[in-house]
């Protein structure tokens, strides 16, 4: 792999990397067009990533699909900590699987606006996430809409419609889709488990990550601290703070958002950092030197537990809830729920299985019954079930992280007795749903009689002759 | 490749939008070779003109590759058989109602009559040469034409709003098939220059999709 540098700030002699240096390639980024197994090294203070950007994007390159790693002072002044970084990131990159147009929101700005002379600066692109309807759950789950605070995402005729231009890219409908439909490509789940892996495979010293957001400030670091970025720190759930730790990081930090366009971003970010330091409690992990309010000195050595699997994709907080083991945490921002049906409200109408983007909840039709299962493991909590279920108190969902409760698996939560067509044999409706429809037209005895008794299909073929 | 510039003038972004939709019109009338190099003639002028610093170059570029990798008599008979004869069940044509429509009587009708409106009320016409209104060669070179009339009222001082709006009519409904489109016919092609076309129509129809608001918006202000 070669490595193209500036040499202005950094001896290069001093690491073992490719690099072939100029100085002043920072602010005149030149970039060769023969090849595509090239990554860039820039200092934060000089480059100019949307000029590079371009420059590559005029090239003929896929900016996202190109590794371009950013020193800070305490980077440079460690030929360690730039092996680090630039192990990270190649990593990371070895992640990007490409983006698609939809994945790109044009910013245009106007320089100058009168009539004619109206004048833009060059365009420059920021990646957004957009739904993968291969992997989307549809069916009526609308938790990336419903997470979405610029009201950028919509639910109509049946798919989750994007509008780029008023999405700000804040990454929570990404965090917040349980089936990983939601893609933004410059961010993905899997990269951000390489680029933490790149690290805890590149650095021999216990160290720490600071998790923190792409557009807030940036405070310094302190050594043996490593910093990775998000979208927005308001994103996360608690399972992507414990992550790090679950694959070589001894500590972590989540630095404050500090942006304006997301004003609940670090309450959010502060209330799952309150989950994840109860889980590691009750997990017995002293969570006060694991995940940290201030960058500290001294980092304790490894966890000593391993995630087995990715704890930042989908189905995160069940890896996350396999490694910690049994433990009973409650919360409001539990990324694992327990449903309960209340069996007097509930008509069996199966809206809830129907909406369940993980099949969590399934409904299963056995012998002149119809059975709603549960399983605690695939439950991710994104209460759809509830938002969807036509009845009031039909259906609850708890938010804990309770690890019998995951042992036990899959269980049923209710059965409804299935009436018979007097005509065919078929199946009618739950007699609970029937008798709910009886209450509704109350003394109506033939539209009644004709709505209960007979299946759809026998009911359309009276009505034809 | 051109030299990166700074700023773009509203006249240069509509005339570089002018030639893409010229372009990828051309891609979608039947091939010959002379057509081909005329398309990669005009692919080499927008690059003069500063296509490399837009999100859809990359399409483009991969598209006058195909070009210019597939044998013209291969690149004719694929043309037929995706968009024409549908032979080894191929067929995706380029037509809007097929798309979009739901199979109800009248649904071809409602959708070239809508082309054919617009035409009318923008003083535009298209030669149909057989094809029908929403034919997507159609549709592209009429929306050629507003780009192209965007650039004049620039010039003489005009805001261009209504020629942006006419064009948002199109885009609209573009953007709600195009994409899905591209994939059929990616999935399809056998000669990879028509997949390739397809790709870079979706890149550039969503890039027009955003922009085109963008602009509407710089043009309320203006007149605002």
């Amino acid at each position: 792999m070669k490595w193209i540098a500036c040499s202005d700030r950094i001896d290069w002699t001093e690491t073992d990397l490719d690099v072939s240096a100029r100085p002043g390639w920072c602010r005149d980024p030149e970039v060769p067009s023969d090849t595509d197994q090239v990554g860039f090294i820039g200092c934060a203070e000089d480059l100019d990533p949307a000029h590079l950007e371009r420059r590559l994007r005029s090239e003929g390159f896929d900016p996202l699909g190109v590794l371009v790693v950013l020193l800070t002072k305490l980077d440079r002044d460690s030929p360690s900590r730039i092996v680090a970084k630039v192990a990270a990131i190649r990593s990371r990159m070895a992640a990007y699987t490409g983006s698609r147009p939809e994945h790109l929101k044009p910013v245009m700005p106007a320089t100058l606006s009168r009539r004619s002379f109206l004048t833009f600066g060059s365009p420059t692109y920021q990646p957004v996430p957009h739904p993968d309807d291969s992997c989307c759950a549809g069916d009526g789950c609308r938790a990336c809409v419903d997470s979405c605070p610029h009201g950028a995402l919509d639910w109509s005729r049946g798919a989750i419609r994007h509008d780029r231009l008023g999405c700000a890219a804040c990454g929570r409908c990404v965090s917040a889709c349980p089936s990983g439909a939601m893609v933004n490509p410059a961010f993905t789940p899997a990269q951000l488990y390489a680029e933490v892996e790149g690290l805890a495979s590149a650095v021999a010293e216990p160290f720490g990550v600071r998790i923190t957001c792409e557009r807030g400030p940036r405070p310094e670091l302190m050594k043996d601290w490593y910093e990775v970025v998000v979208p927005c720190v308001g994103m996360l759930p608690p399972h992507w703070i414990i992550g790090p730790l679950l694959i070589g990081a001894t500590a972590v930090a989540v630095s404050k958002c500090g942006c304006d366009a997301e004003p609940d971003a670090d309450q959010r970010a502060g209330e799952a950092v309150v989950f994840a330091r109860s889980w590691l409690d009750a997990a017995g992990i002293p969570a006060d030197s694991r995940i940290v309010d201030e960058l500290r000195e001294g980092l304790v050595s490894a966890l000593g537990v391993a995630a087995a699997g990715n704890p930042f994709a989908a189905d995160g907080a069940v890896v996350v809830a396999a490694a910690l083991g049994d433990v009973h945490v409650e919360g409001d921002r539990s990324p694992i729920g327990i449903v309960t049906i209340n069996e007097a409200a509930c008509t069996g109408c199966e809206m809830c299985s129907t909406v369940c983007p993980t099949s969590a909840l399934r409904a299963v039709p056995i012998e002149g019954r119809l059975e709603i299962d549960f399983d605690p493991s695939r439950c991710t909590a994104c209460r759809q079930c509830v938002g969807r279920c036509p009845e009031e108190g039909a259906i609850h969902v708890l938010p804990i992280v309770d690890g019998v409760e995951m042992a036990v698996g899959r269980r049923t939560l209710i059965r409804h007795e299935l009436a018979e067509c007097l005509r065919c044999g078929g199946t009618v409706a739950p007699q609970a749903a029937l008798a709910r429809i009886a209450d509704a037209l109350g003394d109506d005895a033939r539209t009644l009689k004709q709505v209960t008794s007979l299946c759809l299909d026998c009911r359309g073929t009276m009505m034809v002759f | 490749m051109a030299e990166l510039r700074g700023t773009l003038t509203g006249i240069d972004l509509a005339l570089i939008r002018q030639g893409c939709y010229r372009v990828l019109a051309s891609g979608f009338n039947r091939p010959s070779a002379a057509l081909t190099e005329q398309i990669r003639a005009g692919i080499v002028a927008l690059e003069d003109l500063g296509l490399g610093m837009f999100s859809f170059a990359q399409q483009m570029r991969r598209w006058d590759v195909a070009l210019g990798d597939a044998p013209p008599e291969a690149v004719a008979t694929e043309y037929v058989r995706l968009f024409g004869s549908g032979m080894d069940g191929a067929v995706c044509a380029p037509i809007e109602s097929q798309h979009l429509g739901v199979n109800l009587v009248g649904d071809p009708a409602r959708h070239a009559g809508r082309i054919e409106d617009l035409m009318r009320r923008s003083g535009f016409e298209v030669d149909l040469d057989e094809r029908p209104p929403d034919h997507l060669a159609v549709e592209l070179e009429l929306a050629s034409a507003f780009c192209g009339a965007e650039a004049t009222a620039r010039a003489e001082g005009g805001t261009s709003a209504v020629w942006l709006e006419w064009l948002q009519e199109l885009v609209d409904v573009l953007a709600m098939w195009i994409p899905g489109f591209a994939t059929t016919v990616a999935e399809r092609d056998r000669v990879g220059a028509f997949g390739a076309l397809g790709e870079a129509t979706a890149a550039f129809v969503m890039h027009e999709y955003d922009i085109l608001r963008v602009l509407i918006g710089a043009a309320a202000e203006e007149s605002g």
